[in-house]
């Protein structure tokens, strides 16, 4: 496995060239058959999960996660994998040199484990496309379901809301098999998957969000293979705030767990957010995570997060207003089976998942690979 | 006569914070038992470990939805959990899970004391929630960290120390007898004093933990505000060895709690049960009520009142054991004399023993000397037996002791 990894090598930074170990946070063996690693923020009992921070650096869960115990009884694990601080997707990690592009995304470290061919398949988290980037620019497939698809108990969560387990391969039958088996109805400590999921429901329907450079063939094809396909129209910049607005609420929110850090928003009490920001400079935050907090909006009493459905409803016209701006035709709320992100809007692509309940499947297909819509069709199980 | 005149007209709203009965936490399978030794009934969820996820008990759910129509509150529907943010060391999470909005909103309480009526007290809301840990000195004991606990909120229409004390009782006692609390429980409540009395803020007393220092802690409070009113809202704690209270924080605005939705429980469609209908619910109130006893709460409006709350109809009482205990082998009309259109006060005061049920004691007398034992005692009287001989006659006559007494003197042959 070390021959392997020098012929594949890293920049860093600074220039300098790293090899593939630095993807690895810890190496473990579990299990037997194909391998899997997972993702710095999925915990595994008595290993130190830090979710690539200093302010977790010597935390080691007394559980394992969801995931884990799933795939331990089919697949061997190798270890877990470096990621950007906390999942935010800003690339900073406090402990290890920071892995460029072309990889990307929080799940650089899945990324580049699936790259260099150190195991099988990999497990990540994705709030905003974290997994779908790494696949995207590496040319290889990602899968990730719905919220409550796969249960997300052991996951070390940037935003609550929008977070869910991604798995990503070379190997679409690998892909359709490992995700049918993280989908199954064993007992689960998550409360949103405790409900059945059905992967095979008829008839099946396709969400897409229209963008301009939007392949039309693409959508041709799915058509005459059978996919109901919807479209969607959507206000991007109502929706890019929208999701930092979610984000940096939830992370300032779980960030209270994490050795107490806090951080007072309240723009009038100068002193108090300049010493506050050093300490959590020196509690391991990265700059990202700070520079992000500091643009939280203090929030007045009893203020709740924001949500997508805010502008109420006209079910008489047949659509549901969203945000104003967004329009959905009711078979859109209705279509539960999946979503397909488009890659040019892949940036957008997990907040597709609300919009469809907790039933949609995403299928994060990367740009240019149209021609193997026959592994598509053979993942969705057709 | 200033002070005592200030106390008169004080406002009062209460927070009040009862422990539900349970065997199970809030969001874990951990015991709540807090009397084991210190954070040995924990988990990763209750500890606030990163990654965890809580899960609801459904059956402590159900516990606060039957208190909320015990207070016939509307139901808030659908109820969501939300995240109250605060640093400290009782909370692992860094914010507490609690349905902010309520589980029922706009009830009714009506307060007894004793046998009196005093006050029908609005109820805003009632809230589930988890508790945080306990600090002890300088340590933290996560026992209690995840119970759940049912939160009552009143009005502010309380203007007296009665008024206050009534309604807390009132409360216990109603919600000990459907089974939802365990007031005999250590530390069962806990109740949060909103005082203001004219011309000074609104003043917070927390975490008062029993009636009598509620009472000493509205009175040092509102001597307090005759002499020093305060200026701006003003959270205190009542510190029993000084008899006065002491500043905790003062708040300018609103605390900002930084309220978020939790993401990771689901909302829920509660509709509050029918206590009525609920045979269980009686099930439990029979534990709590004495059949020796059943007769007096004829001239009892706060058991009637309770009675009726729970919905213990006259045909349910007729089916119940101790209706049948009572009656057998007594005095009293048959249970076909009462009619279904009868109001339940005249058909509890049909159970109470009137003049046409009591006999002479001669009769009883006579009746007891059928039964072996008590002819034995009569016939070898000593002390303890006489006590035994009374009781029996009483009994068996309802006349009061001083009559029998008189007939044992003047016929029974002491030693």
């Amino acid at each position: 496995m070390h021959s392997v990894i020098t012929e594949h090598s890293v920049l860093a930074a600074d220039g300098s060239l790293l090899d593939g170990n630095h993807c690895w946070e810890q190496e473990m063996l579990l299990g037997e058959g194909r391998t899997f690693a997972l993702k710095a923020n999925i915990a595994v009992k008595g290993s130190i999960t830090n979710a690539g921070s200093s302010l977790l650096a010597n935390y080691k869960p007394s559980y394992d996660s969801d995931i884990l115990r799933r795939l331990v009884t089919k697949y061997r694990y190798a270890g877990s994998v470096c990621c950007d601080c906390f999942a935010v997707g800003t690339g900073q990690n406090n402990r290890l040199p920071p892995l460029l592009p072309p990889v990307g995304g929080s799940s650089t470290g899945c990324g580049w484990a699936i790259r260099a061919n150190l195991v099988d398949f990999a497990v990540g988290t994705s709030t905003g496309g974290s997994c779908t980037e790494p696949a995207i620019q590496s040319r290889f497939y990602s899968v990730q379901g719905g919220r409550g698809a796969i249960s997300r108990y052991g996951v070390i969560s940037y935003c609550d809301q929008l977070d869910r387990p991604a798995i990503l391969s070379r190997d679409p039958v690998l892909l359709e098999q490992v995700f049918n088996h993280l989908l199954g109805d064993d007992e689960t400590r998550d409360e949103l998957k405790m409900q059945a999921f059905n992967t095979h429901k008829s008839p099946l329907s396709v969400v897409y969000i229209y963008s301009p450079g939007l392949s039309v063939s693409l959508i041709e094809t799915l058509t005459l293979a059978g996919f109901s396909c919807i479209q969607v129209s959507v206000n991007t910049e109502a929706l890019k705030e929208y999701y930092a607005k979610v984000t940096t609420r939830y992370l300032y929110s779980n960030l209270h767990r994490y050795d107490g850090i806090r951080f007072n928003p309240d723009p009038r009490d100068h002193r108090a957010s300049r010493e506050e920001r050093d300490v959590n400079r020196r509690a391991g935050l990265s700059d990202s995570i700070v520079s992000r907090l500091q643009r939280l909006p203090a929030a007045g009493p009893m203020q709740p997060a924001p949500t997508l459905f805010e502008g109420g409803q006209d079910p008489s016209k047949g659509y549901h207003l969203i945000h104003h701006e967004i329009l959905l035709t009711q078979d859109a709320l209705n279509a539960r089976d999946y979503t397909m992100s488009i890659p040019n809007v892949y940036n957008l692509a997990s907040l597709t998942t609300p919009l469809c309940e907790e039933y949609g499947l995403q299928i994060l297909v990367p740009a240019g690979m149209e021609s193997e819509l026959w592994r598509l069709r053979r993942l969705l199980g057709l | 006569m200033a002070i005592e005149a200030l106390v008169r007209v004080m406002i009062v709203g209460l927070q009040i914070h009862f422990k539900l009965r349970a065997d199970n936490k809030l969001f874990c399978r951990c015991s709540a038992d807090q009397s084991a030794p210190a954070d040995s009934n924990t988990c990763q969820v209750c500890m606030g470990e990163p990654g965890t996820l809580p899960s609801l008990n459904q059956a402590l759910l159900l516990q606060a939805c039957r208190a909320a129509a015990l207070f016939k509150c509307k139901p808030v529907s659908p109820l969501r959990f939300w995240r109250k943010h605060y640093v400290y060391r009782d909370l692992p999470k860094g914010y507490q899970l609690t349905t902010m909005e309520g589980i029922g909103v706009d009830g009714v309480l009506q307060a007894y004391d004793a046998y009196e009526f005093i006050k029908s007290v609005p109820i805003l809301r009632v809230i589930l929630e988890e508790d945080p840990a306990k600090t002890v000195k300088a340590s933290v004991d996560h026992n209690r960290c995840g119970t759940a606990l049912l939160e009552v909120v009143t009005s502010p229409v309380l203007h007296s120390i009665r008024e206050v004390k009534s309604c807390i009782t009132t409360a216990i006692n109603m919600l000990n007898a459907a089974g939802i609390i365990d007031k005999h429980l250590k530390n069962c409540f806990r109740a949060d004093v909103n005082i203001s009395t004219p011309g000074s803020a609104r003043v917070e007393l927390k975490n008062i933990g029993s009636l009598e220092q509620i009472e000493l802690a509205l009175l040092a409070e509102s001597q307090r505000q005759a002499v020093d009113p305060a200026t701006c809202m003003e959270t205190r704690e009542y510190v029993p060895l000084l008899a006065t209270t002491r500043l905790l924080r003062k708040k300018q605005t609103v605390q900002e709690y930084y309220y978020l939705p939790e993401p990771n429980l689901k909302s829920r469609q509660v509709s509050l049960p029918s206590i009525r209908s609920n045979y269980e619910d009686y099930q439990q109130y029979r534990k709590w009520l004495p059949a020796t006893r059943a007769w007096s709460y004829a001239n009892d409006p706060f058991a009637t009142n309770v009675i009726a709350k729970l919905g213990i109809t006259k045909i349910l009482l007729r089916k119940l054991d101790l209706c049948k205990r009572y009656l057998k082998n007594s005095p009293y009309p048959p249970l076909a004399s009462f009619s279904d259109s009868m109001p339940l006060e005249t058909f509890l005061k049909g159970l109470k023993p009137g003049a046409k049920s009591e006999i002479s004691v001669s009769e009883a007398w006579k009746k007891c000397m059928l039964d072996e034992r008590f002819k034995a005692c009569w016939n070898n009287p000593d002390d303890r037996s006489l006590d035994y001989l009374v009781g029996m006659l009483i009994r068996e006559s309802h006349k009061p002791y001083e009559v029998v007494n008189a007939f044992m003197k003047q016929h029974v042959k002491t030693q």
